[in-house]
C-alpha cells in the first residue's frame, strides 16, 4: 500500500492546438500529497490546474508521466480510482438541472453502487450536511449558485471517498457562502479524507490548506506550506497605488526600475490599484512618483506581503522551482 | 446471488431508475414536449393526404403506423443524439463518465426514455388518423401488437444509441443524426415497401432491428401470420446492438479521454 493518497511523476499533457501546434497544459508536475492532508493548487487561469485534475478524476488521459491515487493508476486502473475518488466541481453547472437535488443524488448514488437501502440514508445525512434537507424536492434549476455549490459536495461524497478532488469550490460565491463553503471543505479533512483542492483565492489556501503548490505554464514553481511561501517575500515591501489611466507603456518604465520586482494593476472602484513589490532596502517611492507624474494618483501607500502578495510574485516572474 | 446476477439485477435497476429520470427530465422540456407532441400529428396527417391522392392501395391503418413509426425514429434518433450533446453542455458528461459503472449504464436510460416518447408518438397517430380520418381502430392480435411494439422501441432505442455513441467522441456529430434519418425510414419499410427497393439495399434492411420491429407491429395489427419470428429476429439483433455499443461506448470514452473531448469545448 502506497505511503501516499495522491502521487504524480512528471506527468504532462499535451493538447492540439490546431494547425499542427500543440499546447503543453500539464509540465513535468510531480507532487506527493500524504494521506489526510489538505493539500491547495494554485496558479492563475491556463497554469493547468484544471487539466490535472481532470487527469485524477480519470476523464483526461496524460501524454506522460504517472498519476496515482492510493497507489492505483489514473490510467490502468480506472475502477479502482474511481470509486476511491470524489470529485466536487465548481461552477453554476454539471447537475441535472430539471431534475430535484435529491432526484440528482439518487441517480448518482446508482452510478456509484451505492446499495438501494444505504442510499435513502446517505442521501438524507448528505442534504443535511450540506443544508439543503428542506430543498430536496426542489428543481435545481431554482437553486442559487450557492445552493449547486453545496449539492456539488453533497454529491462528491455520496460514495464516501478516500480522496475528494474540489476545483474552485468558492469560484463566484458570495462571501457569506464562500464561507460556509469553507466549513464544508473542513468538515471533510476532519472526517479523514485527502483534499487536493484547485483555486484562485489565496486567503482560502491560507485558512484550509496544510500544504500548497503554485503553478505556472503547466510547470510546478513553488510548493510548500503557506507559511513557507509567504517567506520567500522577506525583505520585501509593497507599495501600493491608486492611480487613473496607467498604460502599459508605463508599467514597462516601472518594471525597469532598480529595487522592483514584480507588480499587479487591478480595477478598484473606476481606479487602478497598482501593486509593486519591491525591494525593503531600495525605497523606490521617489522614484515610481516621477514615473507616473503626467498620471493622477489618488493614493500612495507602502504595507508588508501577504500570500497574496507571495503568490503573484511567483506567477508573475520569479524562477521556477 | 451469484455475482452476474447481482450484477444483472443491479444493472437492471440503474436503467430503471435513470429511464424515469430521464423520462423526467424530458416531459419537463417545454421545447422537447412541443416537439414530440406535433411532430406525430403533422406525419400523420401529411401521410392521409399523400395517400388519398396516390393510386396506392395500402389501408388506413398501415398509413398511420408507418406515419407514427416515423415519428417514433425521429423522436428517438434526435433523443439519443442530443441527449449527449445535453450531457455535455450542462457540463454532467465528465462527472458521469468519473462514476465506476459504464458509460454504457448512463448511455441506455435516455436512449429508452426518448424511445419510451416514441410510444406516445405512434399513440398519438393512431388516436389522430382515427378522430379525423375515420380510420377504424381494429388491432388484429392486440396482445402480440403490445409485445411487438415493445421490442420495437427497444430496438429504436439501442440503433439510437448505437448511432450516438459516436456523440461521446465528437460534439459535433450531432449533425449526423439528421443524415441517419431519411435512410432508416427507408430501410425499415414506413416510407415504401422494402420489396420496392434495390436487391442489396433489401439485406442492408434485413440487418435493421427496426425493420424487424416494424413488420411485426404491420402483422399483428392486420392479422398477418409471421408476427413473432419478426419480434424474435428484431430481439436477437437489438441483442447485437447493445453489444457492439458497449464495445464502442468503451472506445469511444478512451478515446475522448485522450483527446480532452468530453468537456464543453
Amino acid at each position: 500500500m502506497s505511503d501516499y493518497a495522491i502521487e504524480l511523476d512528471n506527468l504532462s499533457r499535451v493538447f492540439r492546438a490546431g494547425q499542427g501546434k500543440t499546447k503543453r497544459a500539464v509540465d513535468q508536475l510531480s507532487l506527493r500529497i500524504e494521506r489526510g492532508e489538505m493539500f491547495g493548487l494554485l496558479g492563475p487561469n491556463g497554469a493547468g490546474k484544471t487539466s490535472t485534475v481532470k487527469i485524477l478524476m480519470t476523464v483526461l488521459l496524460p501524454t506522460s508521466g504517472h498519476a496515482r491515487i492510493l497507489g492505483d493508476d489514473v490510467v490502468a486502473q480506472v475502477e479502482r480510482v474511481r470509486r476511491r475518488t470524489g470529485v466536487i466541481l465548481g461552477g453554476d453547472a454539471g447537475l441535472y438541472a430539471r431534475l430535484s437535488a435529491r432526484d440528482n443524488l439518487l441517480l448518482f448514488a446508482d452510478l456509484y453502487g451505492i446499495p438501494y437501502r444505504e442510499q435513502k440514508r446517505r442521501i438524507g445525512e448528505l442534504l443535511d450536511m450540506v443544508g439543503l434537507l428542506k430543498s430536496e424536492r426542489t428543481r435545481v434549476e431554482a437553486f442559487s449558485r450557492g445552493m449547486k455549490q453545496r449539492l456539488h459536495i453533497a454529491r462528491g461524497l455520496l460514495h464516501d471517498p478516500e480522496v475528494v478532488i474540489l476545483d474552485e469550490p468558492s469560484n463566484g460565491i458570495d462571501p457569506v457562502g464562500a464561507r460556509e463553503l469553507r466549513e464544508l471543505v473542513r468538515g471533510t479533512v476532519r472526517d479523514g479524507r485527502t483534499v487536493l483542492m484547485t483555486t484562485h483565492y489565496m486567503f482560502e489556501a491560507d485558512e484550509l490548506c496544510d500544504r500548497v503548490a503554485v503553478m505556472r505554464g503547466g510547470r510546478k514553481i513553488a510548493e510548500g506550506t503557506p507559511e513557507s511561501l509567504k517567506k520567500q517575500t522577506d525583505g520585501q515591501v509593497v507599495l501600493s497605488l491608486d492611480i487613473i489611466g496607467v498604460g502599459e507603456p508605463d508599467l514597462d518604465r516601472l518594471r525597469l526600475l532598480p529595487g522592483v520586482g514584480s507588480l499587479s494593476v487591478a480595477e478598484v472602484d473606476g481606479s487602478q490599484r497598482l501593486d509593486l513589490h519591491c525591494d525593503q532596502q531600495t525605497d523606490v517611492t521617489a522614484a515610481v512618483m516621477a514615473e507616473l507624474r503626467h498620471l493622477n494618483v489618488l493614493r500612495v501607500s507602502k504595507r508588508e506581503p501577504t500570500l497574496e502578495d507571495a503568490y503573484i510574485s511567483l506567477v508573475s516572474g520569479g524562477d521556477d522551482a | 446471488m451469484n455475482v452476474l446476477t447481482r450484477r444483472v439485477a443491479s444493472s437492471t435497476l440503474v436503467i430503471s431508475r435513470g429511464w424515469l429520470l430521464e423520462l423526467r427530465q424530458l416531459m419537463r422540456s417545454r421545447l422537447y414536449l412541443v416537439t414530440a407532441v406535433i411532430l406525430p400529428l403533422v406525419f400523420a396527417s401529411l401521410a392521409h393526404y399523400m395517400f388519398a391522392g396516390s393510386h396506392r392501395t395500402e389501408g388506413p391503418l398501415v398509413i398511420a403506423l408507418s406515419a407514427g413509426l416515423m415519428g417514433m425514429w425521429s423522436t428517438t434518433l434526435m433523443g439519443s443524439g442530443s441527449a449527449i450533446n445535453r450531457l455535455r453542455f450542462m457540463q454532467v458528461l465528465e462527472p458521469l463518465v468519473a462514476c465506476p459503472t459504464s458509460t454504457f449504464l448512463f448511455s441506455v436510460p435516455f436512449a429508452l426514455a426518448t424511445a419510451s416518447m416514441g410510444i406516445y408518438s405512434l399513440g398519438a397517430t393512431l388516436v389522430w388518423s382515427t378522430l379525423f380520418f375515420g380510420m377504424p381502430v381494429e388491432l388484429a392480435s392486440p396482445l402480440l401488437f403490445a409485445v411487438a411494439l415493445l421490442v420495437t422501441v427497444v430496438s429504436l432505442a439501442l440503433l439510437g444509441l448505437l448511432l450516438a455513441s459516436a456523440f461521446i467522441l465528437y460534439p459535433t456529430a450531432q449533425s449526423l443524426a439528421n443524415f441517419f434519418e431519411y435512410p432508416i425510414w427507408m430501410l425499415s419499410g414506413v416510407l415504401v415497401p422494402v420489396s420496392s427497393l434495390p436487391e442489396p439495399v433489401r439485406y442492408l434492411a434485413d440487418v435493421l432491428a427496426p425493420s424487424w420491429g416494424v413488420k411485426a407491429i404491420m402483422r399483428s395489427a392486420t392479422g398477418e401470420g409471421g408476427t413473432l419470428p419478426a419480434v424474435l429476429a428484431c430481439s436477437l439483433l437489438s441483442v447485437l446492438y447493445a453489444l457492439i455499443t458497449l464495445i464502442l461506448l468503451r472506445r469511444f470514452e478512451w478515446l475522448a479521454r485522450s483527446s480532452g473531448t468530453l468537456a464543453l469545448q
